[in-house]
């Protein structure tokens, strides 16, 4: 005869073995979905990589052939790789300067600080969506609102800066960097986190408002800058809606918005090749990862972490 | 209120429900066929072609048709849906994209419909190589058009030149747009666009120079010089100011509300015959309707008729035989005709082109009359386009032409790299 010794143990486990089944339970819609809508479709589109698959016929495997070609015989993958690098080498420093110079500005204990606070933030809600892009191409087209007002104020005849081809990436950055407010929202949250006993010191000592900024708020705000370019690099290697809605899909003129997601699209949907595009969609997931990693291994040399 | 026994009963109704309506019996008498039409095109299309599924719909009882428009993503959506396995039964294709489909599979050979579900013995002689790839017929032609040149009645008359005519050589018309853009005289309005990115323009070029497009085999039927004469010819006329700058004609996506001349940029335009409708649709001033410029008058004039749209049968469809039934309402009945006009183009059935004639309206009369006065020029339709030819189109040719009027690079690298291109891109 088992004694209550024996058995207690066994009540525990299918306990706990049922708290842990409720937990799955409640954790369900959250594991259906990464299962099923991210790791799955992300399996297969590796499987895909490895294939010729044009979206109509069964797809043949082919082996490392796409990631090949990707390599040695693609010259708009390279022109691709120079747009998209081009923008995120633009867009990521001017959005960090802008939303930080903003954040301060607001810090300062303005009047009205939530208002300008949502004003701000205003265009990261709606610049990504199509509406936005399609505003952009009315202000900075030929006879577009930029030029009258250039017209207006210098009498100066500017070209059509979203199809020029010379001009037509740095109205993207444009876009891209006038969506600074969430990063902004991240630096407010960060600067009201310095404890203000560290400036009251400093200005007996008699630092200057500048000093206190590099010497006290630029380090103790390390970590949140960090983070704001980690996020903001991934978004703009991402970056896709912009360019697609400007260019028609064409990532014209002449390739010059062809962002690589964008070219990523245009062999899938537009050329049938699903595996060679399911091929450059890993190749930026490795180019993704490398920046970010680079960036987490920089960051022991310049965040100051405060503990 | 709903207790767990009502629900397990409820579920298990539902369940023989569901056991009893597959069983054969059961469907015979719930005979509702559905079938999905997918095309795209202007709200006036969405109108006439519904119309059409609802003729078909009251003919046939027990057919539901779901229509499907449509935009910008057209091409995107079908070839999701192919790749996902629920292809729409009808789709509609067009002339540049249409081998493609065909030969990668994706389109039923209507052969074995034909002459029975559908009836061929009133089209115009020739439709049904308008849809022929490899043999096999692979897609209705709907409609034929041909290409054409539309002019600003209004823009001719201030200038007081001449319009240009079925005489038209392209010197002459070189002469005519400089001249007529120096008339106009406003800043940004040009007498033509800059047409050295329209493929279709240069194939007419190309055909009046005893030259193909696309050789039978699924090369380019041309050499670099062709492609440096035509990149040359552009280039001259835009340095002259005949023709849009390089930073207007960038904006053209080829639909015809960004054309130059939608977009009172230009007013001349090269375009197909069906299409001025809805130019006529965006221009305050009467259009007219001639031919393309010619080379001189012994050559072939570079025209031919070509389909307007297809509709094409999926090779997924459950319903092929319906299918078939339904292009074959689309195209003969009187009816649909009469729903459908010239929308799409001129009808390829004659006694529909006949009964539908005296309705039309001015414009759509012009467009049929210039349809009929090519008859004794137009030469033959050109082998179908081989693999890759719409991404040549979009990927090589537009491009080119773009880097040429911005200036990076000279008309003779322009034609020695889109010859480069042909070689990469095009496949069997």
């Amino acid at each position: 005869m088992a004694s209550m010794g024996d058995t207690s143990p066994d009540v525990g486990r299918f306990a706990r073995l049922q708290d842990q089944l409720a937990g799955y339970g409640f954790l369900a819609p959250w594991l259906i979905g990464f299962f099923v809508l991210t790791l799955g479709p992300a399996v297969a589109s590796f499987y895909l990589s490895l294939t010729d698959y044009s979206g109509l016929n069964a797809p043949h495997w082919v082996g490392a052939e796409n990631y090949l070609r990707i390599a040695t015989d693609d010259d708009r993958f390279w022109t691709a790789m120079n747009v998209t690098f081009t923008f995120v080498l633009l867009s990521v420093p001017l959005k960090l300067l802008f939303a930080l110079g903003v954040a301060v500005a607001l810090n300062k204990g303005l009047k009205g600080l939530s208002l300008f606070r949502a004003i701000f933030y205003l265009p990261s809600l709606v610049g990504g969506s199509v509406a936005i892009a399609v505003l952009w191409r009315q202000v900075f087209s030929g006879d577009g609102l930029l030029n009258q007002a250039l017209n207006m104020l210098f009498g100066y005849e500017g070209p059509s800066w979203i199809s020029n081809p010379s001009t037509s990436i740095y109205t993207l950055v444009l876009l891209a960097v006038w969506q600074f407010g969430s990063s902004m929202i991240i630096f407010l949250a960060g600067l009201r986190q310095i404890p203000k006993d560290m400036y009251e010191a400093a200005s007996l000592d008699g630092a200057s408002p500048a000093r206190q900024f590099f010497k006290i708020t630029l380090p103790l705000l390390t970590p949140v800058i960090f983070f704001n370019a980690v996020i903001i690099t991934i978004d703009a290697f991402k970056a896709f809606t912009s360019a697609f809605i400007i260019s028609d899909g064409t990532g014209g003129p002449i390739d010059s918005t062809l962002f690589y997601t964008l070219y990523l699209y245009q062999e899938a949907f537009t050329n049938f090749r699903f595996g060679y595009a399911s091929a450059l969609a890993w190749v930026l997931v490795v180019i993704i990862a490398f920046f970010t990693a680079m960036s987490f291994l920089s960051a022991r040399y310049w965040v100051h972490y405060d503990d | 209120m709903l207790n767990r026994r009502k629900f397990l009963t409820n579920s298990a109704m539902l369940g023989a429900g569901a056991a009893v309506g597959s069983m054969p019996a059961f469907q015979a008498m719930a005979q509702e066929k559905t079938m999905r039409l997918y095309w795209w095109g202007t709200p006036n299309r969405a109108e006439r072609t519904l119309g059409v599924a609802k003729l078909f719909e009251a003919a046939n009882a027990g057919v539901k048709i779901n229509g499907e428009v449509g935009g910008n993503d057209y091409w995107t959506k079908l070839t999701t849906m192919m790749a996902g396995g629920n292809a729409p039964d009808i789709y509609q294709l067009e002339p540049g994209r249409f081998a493609d489909f065909a030969r990668r599979g994706a389109a039923l050979p209507l052969n074995d419909y034909l002459n029975k579900s559908i009836r061929t013995s009133k089209l115009a002689p020739g439709v049904l190589d308008l849809g022929t790839v490899d043999g096999k017929v692979t897609g209705m032609p709907l409609s034929l058009n041909a290409f054409a040149l539309f002019y600003d009645t209004e823009a001719f008359k201030k200038a007081g030149l001449p319009p240009p005519s079925a005489t038209t050589t392209w010197d002459d018309f070189a002469k005519i747009s400089v001249e007529l853009t120096k008339s106009i005289g406003k800043k940004n309005v040009w007498a033509t666009g800059n047409c050295s990115r329209y493929l279709y323009a240069f194939q007419s070029w190309l055909t009046q120079r005893g030259k193909l497009l696309y050789t039978p085999e699924g090369a380019a039927g041309f050499t670099a010089d062709d492609a440096t004469a035509w990149y040359t010819y552009w280039n001259d006329l835009a340095k002259a100011g005949g023709c849009s700058s390089a930073e207007v004609q960038a904006m053209d996506k080829l639909l015809v509300d960004s054309n130059p001349m939608a977009t009172g940029n230009a007013v001349m335009a090269i375009a197909f015959s069906n299409q001025l409708t809805a130019f006529q649709g965006v221009s305050k001033t009467p259009l007219a309707i001639s031919s393309m410029p010619i080379l001189n008058a012994s050559a072939p004039s570079g025209l031919f008729y070509r389909p307007g749209l297809h509709w094409a049968i999926a090779s997924t469809s459950k319903n092929p035989e319906l299918a078939a039934k339904f292009i074959d309402y689309f195209i003969n009945e009187p009816e649909a005709g009469k729903a459908l006009q010239v929308e799409r183009g001129v009808p390829v059935n004659t006694d529909i082109q006949a009964l539908v004639q005296p309705s039309l309206d001015d414009v759509s009369k012009l467009t049929v009359e210039y349809i009929k006065s090519i008859e004794g020029r137009v030469g033959k339709y050109p082998p179908p386009v081989p693999l890759g030819a719409s991404e040549f189109e979009e990927r090589s040719f537009r491009p080119m032409a773009d880097k040429v009027a911005f200036g990076q690079v000279s008309p003779k690298e322009a034609g020695e790299q889109l010859m480069a291109d042909a070689k990469r891109i095009l496949k069997i």
